[in-house]
């Protein structure tokens, strides 16, 4: 019964999630206004009937229609003719109080887009740019040394975009700070102290230039940091694919819109 | 109820002018709330058929000054938010009706016209 309730509830957040997407861009208190009023709708026609199915979910949404297609309708409506044929509607939004409040509102921090184009962090080439950053703070911070900052540049670039884009669920962001952000940090310090405890075996770990002081321990030790490496790179590959796929299908969902 | 690409965009652009003035002729019998209003525009097939496009509409009628919004306790749910008709949204239906009428009627005449 809960698992019902609960597939139900996460069908209903990735469709209000996928609106307010492919919404970006619209004047933040009409957005607002729009998820409250799909939100109430949805709840509304639930509440009569006892514990919905998934069928019952799945029916209420299609009759919404596709929030790419509401979104584009509301586009139509502000950027087309009619829009000027409509002063009172047209100038509404920016007089009113409710308008001027929200510009300084967190939400509308994202990017200063023009109408009709998708928010800056919504672009199709933010999913790619984004993990792509992490890359990068990889090999700056081999090739340029842990001191120069760069890698620590990179890595902060991503982590800001993963976490601002409106690309991502907030699942896919939990879980893509967890292992970008927070893996990171918990690795080197596991290095540091490995590093001190000098782990018996036969010395055969190569120079690694600028780590030589972290990573000296023995054999034994360079055996277990390759199996725990294999793990961090099978896994980094899999949700970089993870979150670049989801990304990009939101991101094509707002440029189509 | 399979509707081709261009049948679409033809409803498309003939509600957009009249739409928001079918929305308000609702009102004009009493207050009444999203989904109500929803359903009755979307009983028939052809003003709404993506129910969702409702909302952009309203919240702009809202900033228009044209309908004012209310929450009421709902027997069913949580409270609902009711809208109701300004007297200015009064002015512009029927503004709309006395333009309305005299356009659909030339329409009709021309395309009856154009047929013998």
């Amino acid at each position: 019964m809960n698992g019902t309730k609960a597939r139900r509830v996460a069908a209903v957040e990735r469709y209000i999630h996928d609106l307010a997407i492919a919404l970006a861009g619209m004047p933040v208190d009409e957005r607002e206004d729009v998820i409250a009023g799909v939100r109430e709708h949805i709840e509304d026609s639930l509440a009569g009937i006892d514990d919905p199915a998934p069928e019952d979910v799945e029916r209420v949404l299609t009759s919404l229609g596709d929030p790419a297609e509401i979104a584009a309708d509301a586009r139509g409506r502000t950027g087309s003719p009619g829009a000027a044929q409509r002063p009172e509607l047209a100038a509404a939004p920016s007089t009113s109080p409710i308008g001027a409040a929200s510009k300084s509102g967190p939400s509308s921090n994202a990017a200063a887009p023009s109408e009709g184009a998708p928010p800056l962090l919504a672009r199709e080439w933010v999913p790619i740019a984004t993990m792509g950053m992490f890359v990068l703070a990889v090999f700056a911070t081999w090739f340029a040394g842990p001191g120069s900052g760069l890698g620590v540049l990179f890595w902060l670039g991503g982590l800001v975009a993963l976490v601002a884009s409106p690309l991502w669920t907030a699942a896919e962001k939990v879980i893509g700070t967890l292992w970008f952000g927070v893996g990171p940090i918990v690795a080197g310090v596991a290095a540091v102290v490995l590093g001190r405890i000098n782990v018996p075996g036969p010395r055969i770990g190569p120079a690694v230039g600028p780590y030589r002081d972290y990573l000296a321990f023995g054999g034994w030790g360079w055996l277990a940091a390759g199996v725990f490496g294999l793990i961090v790179l099978v896994g980094t590959v899999g949700i970089m694919a993870w979150l670049v796929t989801a990304g990009s299908k939101r991101a094509r969902r707002v440029a189509g819109g | 109820m399979v509707e081709g690409e261009a049948e679409t965009r033809l409803l498309t652009n003939l509600r957009r002018g009249a739409l928001e003035y079918c929305v308000l002729a609702l009102l004009r019998r009493g207050e009444s709330y999203g989904l109500d209003i929803a359903h009755a525009l979307s009983a028939d097939g052809v003003l709404i058929t993506s129910e969702g496009t409702l909302y952009p509409l309203l919240s702009r009628l809202r900033t228009g000054g044209l309908v004012t919004t209310s929450w009421q306790e709902s027997t069913s749910g949580p409270p609902r938010r009711y809208y109701q008709l300004t007297e200015q949204g009064e002015a512009a239906l029927e503004a709309f009706e006395r333009a309305w009428k005299p356009f659909r009627d030339a329409v009709d005449k021309t395309l009856d016209e154009a047929r013998t």
